[in-house]
This record gives structure tokens, sequence and C-alpha cells, in this order.
């Protein structure tokens, strides 16, 4: 069930909320929501339903294990256990067949071949996203920044809240633990506006703003090769501009139903499109994940508190590099962690002198190498990506792509909008009688869409 | 993570106005299911329509449809009532929703 579905709208959410705020105790609201969610994950394949279901039972018991252990080592093996059950989940339903097809193309590249069977294996939607809620969890717990919580509906609400449930934000269980305890005590009218505001804002950026983008270059990616110059820029730039209005809105639609429900979620996306490095670019692109990678597995590393110098290199190396992997079992995803982790080095090594530049240079360069970086991440393969690059960067005549005015039209109000106005947490979302006309009109625009059969998932659910 | 409780209490504030546009666009998708599209359709395979604007197909599969003052599209587009030709048309749709006789797909075909 996608957020800009017809059942979604029309029938999930309205029994969804009204449900919620008829009930009283904090049980009951756990409950309900929970139930929803299961609905709601269930929708797209009722059986991942247990899988989900046994990786927040094991972290739900390392939690309570962890309560009452004080010996270290039993607090570790609490900590090893759950973390490696859900390693192995996500490993083998994610990562399995890219393993092995790995494993027989560098065979065969050795002249010694082998031919391993991979498995007929359905990516459960999501599971990246609540496998870093359950491991940031007991981390967190292990570390005595969290007390775990002893009620189960608490807990299992906090990892399957359908709002995040699917693509994030990777919400930690300190960000919400406030809102969950007092989830009795919630109001039911006192963010009702900044919530629809949130949420009306983030389908208009998804329906109107993305999907016009991808209705355009999306052919322009499948035949590469017939791309002159000019389209082949105006396909990268058009994923830049898309990638982010549907990420970042579907973020705001997550946050605007978290409001809904009383569950205030933290922001994803800080106008990353204004980055004036790389550096700053990763403090506002996917906040949620980069801080989570940057707290469990770049300072475990050693972090930039290193003996040697080069420790920070490969320290920021290999986060980048899982970083990518994260996003998808393919090795495009690999090199695009790759790609920025090189650039992060090279920011560390000489981010001074770039530092001198003008900041509309500054700005200007970081989107460039951004953009760039893109071309790996939307490309199903390497030649695809090749090509993609050969197109942009040796001039060449050929096709352009129809519906070409309206893409430049959709892409300049797509980059009025991410480098020059205040995104949706700049926002105060007390909006006068007419900014309201405005954004219902909006909003409805984005309905008649919907109606119209033109739902497309988000980019982020395959992660 | 913001921290705004806004007032919803006016009428036109975004918390209550959204709710109800929703409402109402639910009642208009509802009611307009049971609308003919007759009215507004000036071809056949108009009215036949299941969702993208398409003389092709695929139409509303497994339905005959019948209309005396079909005319053609360029007197439509022109509007100019006095070029229309009136004629008959039948429209049948097979089990796929493409324009066929109704007993077309169990047929055999003579070639492919």
């Amino acid at each position: 069930m996608l957020f800009n579905s017809l059942v979604f709208l029309f029938l999930f959410l309205p029994v969804a909320y009204f449900g919620f705020w008829r009930l009283r105790t904090k049980k009951q609201r756990y409950i309900w929501l929970t139930t929803a969610s299961y609905i709601f994950y269930g929708t797209w394949n009722y059986k991942f339903c247990a899988l989900m279901a046994f990786s927040t039972a094991v972290s739900y018991f390392a939690g309570l294990g962890m309560l009452g252990a004080s010996n270290p080592r039993r607090q570790k093996l609490l900590l090893i256990v759950p973390v490696t059950i859900d390693l192995l989940l996500l490993g083998f339903f994610k990562y399995f067949n890219f393993t092995v097809s790995s494993f027989a193309q560098l065979s065969a590249w050795l002249h010694l071949p082998v031919h391993p069977t991979a498995l007929n294996i359905i990516l459960p939607v999501g599971i990246s996203f609540y496998t870093f809620h359950t491991i940031s969890y007991m981390v967190d717990a292990y570390r005595g920044v969290i007390t775990p919580t002893r009620n189960f509906w608490e807990f299992s609400c906090y990892v399957s809240l359908f709002s995040q449930l699917v693509a994030g934000p990777i919400v930690r269980f300190r960000q919400v633990e406030a809102d969950l305890d007092n989830l009795d005590q919630a109001d039911r009218t006192g963010w009702l506006d900044i919530g629809w505001s949130f949420f009306a804002i983030g389908m208009m950026k998804k329906v109107l703003l993305a999907d016009t983008i991808a209705a355009v270059i999306h052919p322009a990616w499948k035949d590469v090769a017939h791309l002159s110059t000019l389209g082949a820029w105006l396909s990268v730039i058009g994923y830049t501009y898309q990638i982010y209005f549907d990420f970042s809105g579907y973020s705001d639609m997550a946050v605007g139903l978290g409001y809904l429900f009383g569950i205030r979620l933290p922001q994803n996306f800080n106008s990353p499109y204004k980055a004036l490095n790389i550096s700053d670019f990763w403090r506002r692109w996917h906040i949620s994940l980069s801080t989570c990678l940057r707290d469990y597995l770049y300072i475990p590393l050693g972090g930039s508190r290193v003996s040697r110098n080069w420790l920070v290199y490969r320290n920021l190396m290999i986060t980048m590099l899982l970083g990518g992997l994260w996003h998808g079992a393919n090795w495009t995803f690999v090199v695009w962690g790759g790609y920025h982790g090189v650039l992060l080095c090279l920011y560390k090594l000489f981010g001074r002198f770039w530092d001198l530049l003008p900041v509309v240079l500054q700005r200007a360069g970081t989107f460039f190498l951004v953009s760039l970086g893109w071309v790996f991440f939307r490309s199903d393969n390497f030649s695809v990506a090749a090509g993609m690059l050969a197109r942009m960067f040796r001039f060449s005549t050929g096709d352009l792509f129809p519906g070409l005015i309206g893409l430049l039209v959709a892409l300049a109000i797509a980059a009025a909008i991410a480098h020059f106005a205040p995104n949706t947490f700049e926002l105060n979302h007390q909006w006068n009688s007419w900014t309201v006309a405005g954004l219902s009109l909006g909003y409805a625009a984005a309905l008649l869409t919907i109606a119209s059969g033109q739902q497309s998932p988000f980019l982020y659910f395959q992660f | 993570m913001h921290d705004v409780t806004a007032n919803s209490a006016r009428t036109w504030s975004i918390g209550r106005v959204l709710p109800r546009l929703m409402f109402f666009c639910l009642l208009v998708d509802l009611m307009l299911r049971f609308v003919p599209l007759d009215p507004l359709t000036f071809r056949a395979w108009e009215a036949m329509l299941r969702r993208y604007p398409n003389a092709v197909g695929p139409f509303i599969p497994n339905k005959h449809y019948h209309r005396d003052n079909s005319y053609g599209g360029v007197a439509g587009i022109g509007n100019l009532p006095a070029l229309r030709h009136y004629h008959s048309v039948d429209f049948t749709t097979d089990a796929d929703g493409f324009h066929n006789p109704p007993r077309w797909h169990r047929a055999t075909p003579s070639a492919l």
C-alpha cells in the first residue's frame, strides 16, 4: 500500500486515524497502531509480517535481558546474538543472490567456473529500515543511551509504525520514546495543522514534481544509447531532482503522518542541494541514515580520532562503501558509495582550498559532483552508467525525448524549490487562508493525478 | 524536530480544509462511478474507456455498447454540428478488453 494510493488515502488512513483517537489508553493505542501497521505492511506480502514480528521479538527480549544483566559478558552476548540474527536475515533476503552471482562472476573471471544455485528470494519491503531500527535499539540499550522498554506493544509499535516502516526516516528509539510514553496524553488537534501541512507538501513533491520528471526521463534512461549530449544531461539532472523530491516527499509525508498520530519523527532532509561541500551534503541528505552510519559504524571503527591519518580515510571508505551497499544488492551502489567516500577523503585532504572558492561555486560544484554520482545510483548496471557518462561528456547529436517542454518547466520549479526555498522543517506551517487555498489546490491536483491511475512507488521502497 | 503546536481552531486552517477536501473527493469519485459517460463522449470507444484515453484499448472487458448517434472525430473536435454524420455503432469487447466480437477469444485463430 502506497501513501499515494486511493486505498491508503480513502480507506486505511481514515480508519486508522479515527480508530486511534477513539481509544484512550496507551496500551490500546500501541496495539491499534501495531495492528494497523501490520495490515499496512501485509498488503505487500502478508508472509513477511512474520519476519518482522520475529525480528521485533528477538530485539525486545534481548532488551529485556539487558535490563536484568549486570555481567558485561552477558550484556555483550545479548547485543551480539540479536544483532547477528538481524544481520543474517538482512543478508539472506537482500544479499544472498547478489553474493552468489558475484562469486560466479569472479570464478568465471579466474577461469575456474563454478555455478552456485541462486534462490528465488523476494526482498521484503522495508527490511533495511526496520533492521536498522532494531539494531540501533539494541546498540543504544547496550551503550546505556536508552533504557529498554518493558512494554512489548510499545516496542512493537516503534518498530512497525507504518508512517516510517518501509522507507524511513530511520528513527531511533530515543527520538520517539517520549512521544510513545505519552501517547495517551497526545492531543488530536494540537498537531493537526502541522501534520496535514507536512503531508500535503510531501504529496505534492512526490506526485506533482518527482513523478512528472520521472515520466519524461524514465524512457530516456531505458535507451541511453540514442541520447544526445543535451538529452543525457537533462536525464541526469532530472534524476537528481526526481530522487530528492521523491524521497524527501516521502519523508515529509511520514513526518506529517507521525504528527497526526501524536508522534514526532526526525528531519531526514535539510535542503541537501544547498550544500557547500560534500561533507555538508552528507549532513543534509538522508540525515537519519548518515547519522546511523556515523554512530554505529564510522565512530566504532575509530572515526577521525585515530593514531594514524590514513586510518581516517580507511574508516570513511568502509563507511561509505557499506552505506552504498545498504541501498541495494548491486555493485553500482557500492561504486556510488565508493565515489562519495573518495569525494569525502579528497575534501578532508584539500577542503581548505575548496572553502576558499566563492559560495556560489562551492554550491554549484557540490551539486555537479552529487549529480554525477547519481549516474551510478540510477543505472541498473555498469554498461548503462558508462553509456550515460559517455553521452554526457562526448558531444553527440541524438534524440531529444518527448515531453521536453514539460520537463524543463518541472526542472525549473524543482530547481527553484531545491536551491532557494526553505525546506519543510524551516517553515512554521501557520498558513493564512490564501496559502491554505493554494495548498489545497495543489493537493487536489495530486489527488486527481492519483485518481487517474498514475501512481508510482517511492524510489526508496526498493531498499 | 518541530515543536510547533498549531491552532487548528480556525475554519480555514489546513488541518480542517484538507480532510474535508479528501472527503469531498471521495464522494465525487464514488458518485462518478455511477454516472454514464454518454453525455461526455461522441465516439463509442470513448464511453468504453477504462483508464487512459486511447483508441486501441484495452477498454472495459466483456461489454456490449450500442449507440445510435455516434459521429466522426473531425466534426466533434471542430465543434461543427452541421457536419456531423450520425450513425449507429455496436462496440463489443472481449475478456481482455479489446474491440472484438463476443466469442472471438474462444475461436481458434487462423493466423498469428
